[in-house]
């Protein structure tokens, strides 16, 4: 187990480095934040060139990746541009905005998709379990950006009872949520209904209950935890990916997070900035899969007994 | 081993009279509903200590069957009677102290161990359901009843999947057995597994049989199996049962043309012995459409006019051997009822 953990670790860690050099070199590749960056009426040849001095700029690229990599280690991650703040503060700043908004919205989504699966697997073909699958499907056939937009229209401009842009109070909160989740929920909710259902087809679940257990234990004793398996990895793509899923709302909703952080960041070519964010990115999404991998191996005797023996 | 002939006196232990069971299936989303006629008419008795096959090609209907004995179906039409109480449509609340006496086991013995428990704490949960015993007692039991079925002790904290189809099947009767029942229905217990595990199997049950008194349903389509391991052989085709018989008498002299096309099918290690008399052609009826009269008239190489006309009532003679065929009952004669 403890060679896994390491073999996982050392993987985890080659992920992370690839994706933040590739983002180094694109962001270098791909535009001169001297042009972006400068006051448009003041800009100079000469406070160009002294700006890419400033920031180290004019060097050859492997030497900027050197030193950048070196700085990573003493945990500094350079400044923005724009103020001259360390970039790790940048972010931080903006980090609590966003991880209210992440973490209630994965709450609703896990507690509505999965609960919502179970349901309708177990009354498969009612009219609820019907109803559930439409309002599934509809959840993640809609764009998030359509449906944001869709909802400031209803419950902003139309009824007049939500808050359009903005954080502070909780009203704020629910559409941004609503919108980060239905998505998620309504893919949730179709896939833990076909794992229940696989898992419900088996002959351990009937033979569970021609011995006499009751439905009801025999789905939380058997049912439940076998259909877990495949949701877990489910989650963990869900979870890796969220900050990535809150670009796009927060941008809609005007939500003062890291997602709009890295949109303008990345307009400005504010180099430092959307390199923290991005690292952010990549740890989120590599430790979600650690923790599923972990997770998988608890849940299922078969995995865990498959990766010790690969080990060995 | 206890007699048959002897238990033929006493009252069965289970019992179905003119049982059926039909499923409604649509072809396709707004396509006709037709009826599968799985059951059609079964009576069939099952005595204390015995062994009875149900043997028959697949789709004959004696699965459901031993679904129906067990109640986990409900007939359509009939009930099933335990001690002489009916069973079919019980309350949770009645229905679960008897659950103990009346167990299943099914066909593919790995695919019933829930893959996350490990085979003791399968064996265990038997005794928690119905809530016997302290937990120690529990264990203890489960312990001795796994070692009863032949699992070795340092196998019994592996779970399912490191465990081998003979040793799984071992786990599926533990588990079924430390309940103390009075009926086992085998599903095909053999039907996914190797020969060699088969015939472990089929030992084991006869053991069991020997050792509690257990009286044991064995639905297998395997002929050897069941002239190796049954007392009592019913044959079933389309729905119904056409011959019940000992299982001497019905190896010895098969009467209905069906059995005798079965028996001749088996296949004999040195085939020039023994001709091969009865052969039949094409595959059985849908049973969405039953044909008339006897079921079996199509395919039967002795069929006559009143056979497609008339539908034949399974008859027992003195000596409890039932056929249902109208040219068998005629040639034995007006003694057989």
């Amino acid at each position: 187990m403890r060679r896994l953990l390491f073999q996982k670790c050392l993987r985890a860690i080659v992920t992370i480095w690839l994706c933040v050099t590739f983002v180094f070199v694109i962001l270098r590749l791909s535009g001169d934040p001297a042009l972006t960056i400068l006051p448009v009426n003041l800009v100079t040849p000469e406070l160009q060139a002294q700006f890419r001095e400033d920031w180290g700029l004019d060097d050859p690229l492997p030497v900027q990746y050197l030193r950048y990599f070196g700085s990573i280690f003493e945990g500094d991650m350079g400044f923005s541009f724009r103020d001259g703040r360390r970039a790790t503060t940048v972010v931080a700043e903006r980090l609590p905005k966003t991880l209210q908004l992440l973490l209630l919205s994965a709450v609703a989504t896990l507690v509505i998709g999965i609960p919502a699966g179970v349901f309708a697997a177990l009354r498969k073909n009612s009219l609820g379990d019907r109803g559930i699958m439409l309002a599934a499907v509809l959840g993640y056939s809609v764009p998030n950006f359509f449906l944001g937009v869709l909802l400031i229209l209803v419950f902003s401009v139309a009824l007049r009872v939500l808050p359009s842009s903005g954080s502070g109070a909780w009203s704020h909160l629910i559409m941004p949520v609503l919108c980060m989740s239905a998505a998620w929920a309504g893919i949730f909710a179709r896939f833990t209904r076909s794992a229940m259902l696989d898992v419900l087809n088996q002959d351990y679940v009937r033979a569970a209950r021609a011995r006499g257990l009751l439905w009801r234990t025999a789905i939380w004793r058997h049912a439940f935890p076998n259909a877990a398996i495949p949701t877990v990895t489910l989650t963990g793509l869900y979870l890796g990916g969220l900050i990535v899923n809150s670009l796009v709302v927060e941008s809609v909703f005007a939500w003062p997070g890291i997602g709009r952080l890295l949109v303008d960041s990345v307009a400005n070519r504010d180099l430092a900035v959307v390199q923290v964010i991005v690292l952010l990115a990549a740890v989120s999404m590599v430790v979600a899969n650690l923790l599923v991998d972990l997770a998988y191996g608890w849940l299922d005797p078969r995995i865990r007994d498959a990766t010790a023996s690969a080990d060995r | 081993m206890i007699p048959p002939s002897m238990e033929s006196q006493s009252a069965p232990l289970l019992e179905t009279r003119d049982s059926a069971r039909y499923y409604r299936i649509r072809h396709g989303l707004l396509g006709a509903v037709s009826t599968v006629r799985a059951l059609d008419g079964v009576s069939i008795e099952l005595f204390a200590g015995e062994v009875l096959g149900v043997v028959g090609e697949s789709g004959c209907g004696k699965s459901t069957l031993g679904r129906l004995l067990v109640n986990m179906e409900a007939p359509t039409r009939g009930e099933v009677r335990y001690r002489g109480q009916p069973i079919t449509g019980l309350s949770r609340r009645a229905w679960r102290p008897l659950r103990r006496r009346i167990q299943i086991a099914f066909q593919d013995s790995r695919r019933s161990l829930d893959p996350r428990v490990r085979a003791l704490d399968q064996v265990r949960e038997a005794l928690e359901i119905h809530a016997i015993g302290t937990p120690s007692e529990r264990q203890e039991r489960a312990e001795a009843t796994l070692t009863v079925l032949g699992l070795e002790a340092h196998l019994w904290r592996r779970f399912p999947h490191e465990l081998s189809g003979g040793q799984c099947q071992r786990v599926v009767l533990a588990r079924a057995m430390i309940l103390e029942p009075e009926v086992l229905v085998c599903d095909e217990p053999t039907s996914a597994a190797d020969v060699s595990v088969q015939a472990q199997v089929v030992n084991l049950l006869r053991e069991l049989r020997d050792r509690t008194g257990v009286a044991i349903l064995f639905v297998s389509h395997n002929l050897g199996l069941v002239k190796y391991l049954c007392d009592r052989v019913a044959v079933m085709y389309l729905g119904e049962v056409v011959e019940i018989a000992e299982r001497d008498a019905l190896f010895a002299g098969p009467r209905h043309p069906y059995t005798q096309a079965l028996l001749s099918a088996v296949p004999i290690p040195r085939p020039r012995l023994e001709p091969r008399d009865v052969v039949i052609a094409g595959e059985p009826p849908s049973p969405t459409a039953p044909p008339s009269g006897c079921r079996f008239h199509p395919r039967c190489p002795r069929a006559e006019a009143v056979c497609r006309s008339r539908r034949p009532l399974l008859k027992a003679d003195v000596s409890r051997r039932a056929v249902a065929c109208h040219l068998a009952q005629a040639d034995a004669g007006p003694g057989s009822l």
